[in-house]
């Protein structure tokens, strides 16, 4: 009783009771010194809403906000970057488990401004990630830079419509 | 094989001190006890000792690998200079040879799972996080240094008291077979309070339940601490049960170690002690005996293990109970935001269907962390033994330890109260001939890895396999660690390439046990939360200040100024990013003489005067009339409007605003601002940058599955972020806070 008796006095000089305590303005911020990325640049991910100025080509229209998109054979891009040094290319995209089982294994192969950077095979489904180093002599400061993907088996649902594979996002990252 | 004999020798020594200091406690206060209970009761009492004199080095900033063995060296020398390493007192009678063979195969075919998974490398999720992390850190920090970045620092921690000494020695997974001596202490006990009372068919298949339910496994072999609690509690019950039959007073001695024990172990023991008083007062009060005495002597020594970990907290983070009464206690590290979602979360899992949570605790486990085994279904039926006189205080215990289960319907969290179930259960059909040992069997069979899948769902939390190549090291540890834990390789190299005093924000828990740096994650404190909430400024639109709350009113001069909250909006937050104040449309400069006061959360306050669109002041708490934020003047000032900057999270408006004269006169200067909206402003990511590394954040770990993710990937060098290294989905940047010249406006 005496044990709960002083955990309570204990808690009560220690709980809500304390005045309310002050202190000083901090050190000022700055104006923001930064800019903002440009609207149209090196990387998409397909939620963006202007996602259809970076699409040249074999990418499915999907209604505005889909985080994915279905590709067609050959899947293109085009992207704008201010330097072209130390760059990586990144996209994350999907191998479609039913697509899977009636293609066999799928081969994608990755050209950056007609330089092939990967060819890579499939053979599991599921969520697959590319991301190596670009040379920056492949690529431009001053002209759009063209990605494209080519698989070489397409999905045949069947209702006739062909697929490739799944695109989430695309684009040059550092 | 080296690395595999340091983990026994890390594992043995501890058992070994534990016991021995067991040993000499109970021959100290000639505690009479049956042989076969001896060693388990002398390891739970040693363990409670031990642990709080780890508490004390650890208090004195003294764990050094040397301390603590030589220290184990001395404890062990005295007790078998004493010869407490003997067992005395009288044996039970022989267990009827079929529950001799099914014991002893389900105890070796069971042990072998165990053992092996326990020596293997350690990957339980709690365990490679915070369980050992925190080890790992008093371990290198040599004892406790003030944490306020991790919320599990706050609970009490006698099991990693327990792990300071093995993983000196043998590292992790000398760590988590020391929380497997309690999985096998566990049912050693059911069996002994069966074989005691007479019951020993109930048991007996009450060990068996216990010792192969798939959840009670897991976390047995993992470096956890809820089957040492649930051994520390069913010792308490054990021992009140003793202390009932005998009287002895050495008894209470024993009950308050380990009642303590239970609640320094973890809070939701706490009903222990509580049990343990109400019970000795009972009987003493029937009796008429002086009651007082003993009740005292039991919550004193109980007291002892239990108030240093309230005061550490209280010294560390103001609030005894922290992570918990955040509201009582309020204070700077935990939000009461926070608790409140927390709370909520655990005591649902985000499972609304109560009606599915039998079947989902004993047959399904995937949402609830764990199975207990299809048999616990039929463990309830155990109240119907409440007639039975020798079942009543099973009952009566396993109704008590389930009262903390609602707060958090984890499977594990029944764990406390599943022998007294079991116990119940096995009294009520021990009658019927061979039903025990068949319901003993079956339940063994369906608990075996192999048997697992065939009912539970797909990604339950469970053993699979006996890993013996990597329990002994024969294959090497990274390779296991890799395979089983998501976030080990970005932890191996954070290890390699971060310096061991540099802080790295995550989201989530990451592999922390495997890295010297420091790791605060988002949702563990009140630091992570506003770190979220910074970088979450840039992410969230309708976190970002872009409404406008302006005050206008006749000039007046004044000394102090008040906004004051009139709404009472408990599921919404108040804050704003900027709180300014202007005289003839000029802003007046903030001055370091201002006094800023604010309430709740008056640590924060100078987050709405820093001038930074990334930080706010927010209350942590939901509105309510009477919160206020405050300036106090050092000299009159005129001033004629205040403009808020606010996110547009909130309801806008229900505010007052009020002001005093130098006399202290109190004047209503407005109470219907008016409200507006403006673009959101230029280069923000990196003014988020900076207000993070102001807070101490040198490193920023993001994946996948965290909002921003993609922005920070695709826009690193606007945020003042240098990529240091990618594993699977984890990157991991480094805060420059520096824009490149290609970057710049």
């Amino acid at each position: 009783m005496r044990l709960l008796l002083f955990i309570s006095l204990l808690s009560s000089t220690l709980s809500c009771s304390r005045p309310t305590e002050s202190s000083a303005p901090p050190a000022q911020q700055q104006e923001a010194r930064a800019a903002d990325p440009p609207a149209v640049g090196r990387f998409v991910t397909m939620e963006d809403p202007i996602v259809k100025e970076y699409i040249v080509a074999d990418v499915v229209p999907a209604p505005p906000g889909s985080v994915w998109r279905w590709t067609l054979r050959n899947p293109t891009f085009r992207f704008r970057m201010k330097q072209v040094e130390n760059l990586r290319f990144h996209a994350d995209f999907t191998v479609q488990p039913t697509a899977l089982k009636a293609t066999g294994p799928v081969t994608i192969s990755w050209v950056i401004n007609d330089h092939l950077l990967a060819k890579e095979t499939h053979s599991a489904e599921g969520f697959k990630k590319i991301e190596k180093p670009v040379p920056a002599e492949w690529l431009r400061s001053d002209v759009e830079n063209i990605v494209s993907a080519e698989i070489d088996k397409l999905y045949t649902t069947p209702d006739g419509d062909k697929f490739g594979f799944i695109i989430s996002n695309i684009g040059f990252i550092d | 094989m080296g690395q595999a004999l340091y983990i026994l020798l890390g594992f043995s020594a501890t058992v070994a001190v534990t016991f021995g200091i067991g040993q000499i406690i109970l021959a100290r206060f000639k505690v009479e006890l049956f042989r076969q209970e001896q060693p388990a009761i002398a390891i739970v009492l040693g363990s409670a000792i031990w642990s709080f004199v780890v508490f004390m080095l650890a208090a004195s900033r003294l764990i050094h690998k040397g301390v603590l063995i030589a220290l184990a060296v001395a404890i062990l020398y005295f007790a078998w200079k004493k010869q407490c390493f003997r067992l005395s007192g009288e044996s039970f009678p022989p267990l009827p040879k079929h529950w001799k063979y099914v014991l002893c195969s389900v105890g070796v075919v069971f042990g072998v799972l165990y053992v092996s998974n326990a020596m293997a490398p350690e990957i339980s999720p709690d365990g490679v996080s915070y369980h050992l992390g925190l080890t790992a850190r008093y371990y290198r920090e040599h004892g406790f240094r003030p944490i306020i970045t991790n919320m599990y620092a706050n609970l009490s921690q006698a099991m990693e008291m327990l792990f300071l000494l093995p993983f000196a020695i043998g590292r992790h997974s000398a760590a988590a077979m020391m929380h497997m001596t309690f999985l096998w202490l566990l049912p050693w006990l059911i069996l002994c309070y069966g074989r005691r009372t007479g019951a020993i068919s109930a048991g007996a298949l009450a060990a068996i339940l216990i010792f192969c339910s798939p959840v009670i496994g897991i976390d047995g072999i993992s470096a956890y601490n809820d089957v040492a609690t649930a051994t520390a509690i069913f010792t308490v019950f054990y021992l009140v049960q003793l202390w009932k039959q005998q009287r002895q007073d050495s008894l209470l001695i024993c009950l308050g170690l380990t009642a303590g024990f239970a609640f320094a172990l973890k809070y939701t023991a706490f009903l222990a002690l509580p049990y343990a008083l109400v019970t000795i007062i009972k009987e003493l009060h029937r009796d008429k005996k002086p009651w007082l005495t003993p009740a005292l002597k039991v919550a004193a020594i109980a007291s002892v293990l239990i108030l240093p970990w309230l005061i550490k907290n209280t010294v560390t983070v103001g609030n005894p109970f922290s992570p918990f009464l955040n509201s009582i206690f309020p204070n700077h590290f935990i939000h009461i935001w926070f608790e409140k979602s927390y709370k909520m979360n655990m005591a649902s899992y985000g499972s609304p269907d109560f009606w599915r949570l039998p079947l989902e605790v004993t047959s399904g486990g995937q949402r609830l962390g764990g199975l207990l085994g299809p048999m616990f279904l039929l463990l309830p039926l155990g109240l119907l033994g409440l007639r039975n006189r020798a079942a009543r205080p099973l009952i009566l215990a396993a109704l008590l330890f389930t009262l903390p289960y609602p707060a958090n319907i984890g499977t594990r969290f029944l764990i406390p109260a599943a022998p007294f179930w079991a116990l119940s259960f096995g009294l009520l059909i021990e009658i019927v001939p061979y039903l025990p040992v068949t319901i003993a069997l079956l339940h063994a069979a369906l608990s075996w890895p192999d048997s697992i899948p065939l009912y539970s769902e797909r990604y339950v939390w469970r053993l699979h396999r006996i890993p013996w190549h990597h329990a002994l090291r024969i294959k090497p540890e990274d390779d296991y660690l890799g395979r089983h834990i998501g976030s080990y390789a970005i932890s191996r190299e954070i290890d390699k390439i971060i310096p061991a005093d540099k802080t790295i924000f995550a989201f989530d828990q990451i592999a922390e046990a495997y890295f010297k740096p420091k790791l605060a994650v988002g949702f563990q404190s009140a630091y992570g939360e506003r770190i979220i909430d910074i970088f979450h400024s840039v992410q969230i639109p309708a976190y970002q200040p872009t409404g406008r709350t302006t005050f206008r009113f006749p000039a007046q001069q004044l000394k102090r100024i008040r906004l004051t909250q009139t709404a009472d909006l408990p599921n919404e937050k108040w804050s704003m990013a900027e709180f300014r104040i202007f005289s003839k449309e000029r802003e007046l400069p903030r001055s370091a003489q201002w006094r800023l006061r604010a309430s709740p959360n008056w640590w924060d306050v100078a987050m709405a005067f820093d001038n930074s669109p990334a930080t706010r002041w927010s209350s942590w708490e939901g509105k309510r009339p009477g919160m206020f934020i405050e300036v106090d003047f050092p000299e009159l000032q005129r001033v004629d409007k205040v403009m808020l900057e606010v996110s547009r999270d909130q309801t806008p408006g229900l505010m007052m605003l009020e002001g005093w004269d130098q006399y202290g006169n109190k004047y209503q200067l407005s109470n219907s601002p008016k409200e507006s909206v403006i673009d959101p402003p230029e280069g923000w990511r990196m003014s988020a940058t900076h207000a993070m590394m102001e807070r101490g954040v040198d490193y920023f770990l993001i994946t996948n599955t965290n909002h921003g993710y993609m922005d920070v990937m695709k826009n690193a060098k606007y945020w003042g972020m240098e990529l240091v290294t990618v594993k699977g989905y984890y990157r991991l940047y480094k805060l420059t806070g520096k824009l490149p010249e290609d970057a710049k406006r």
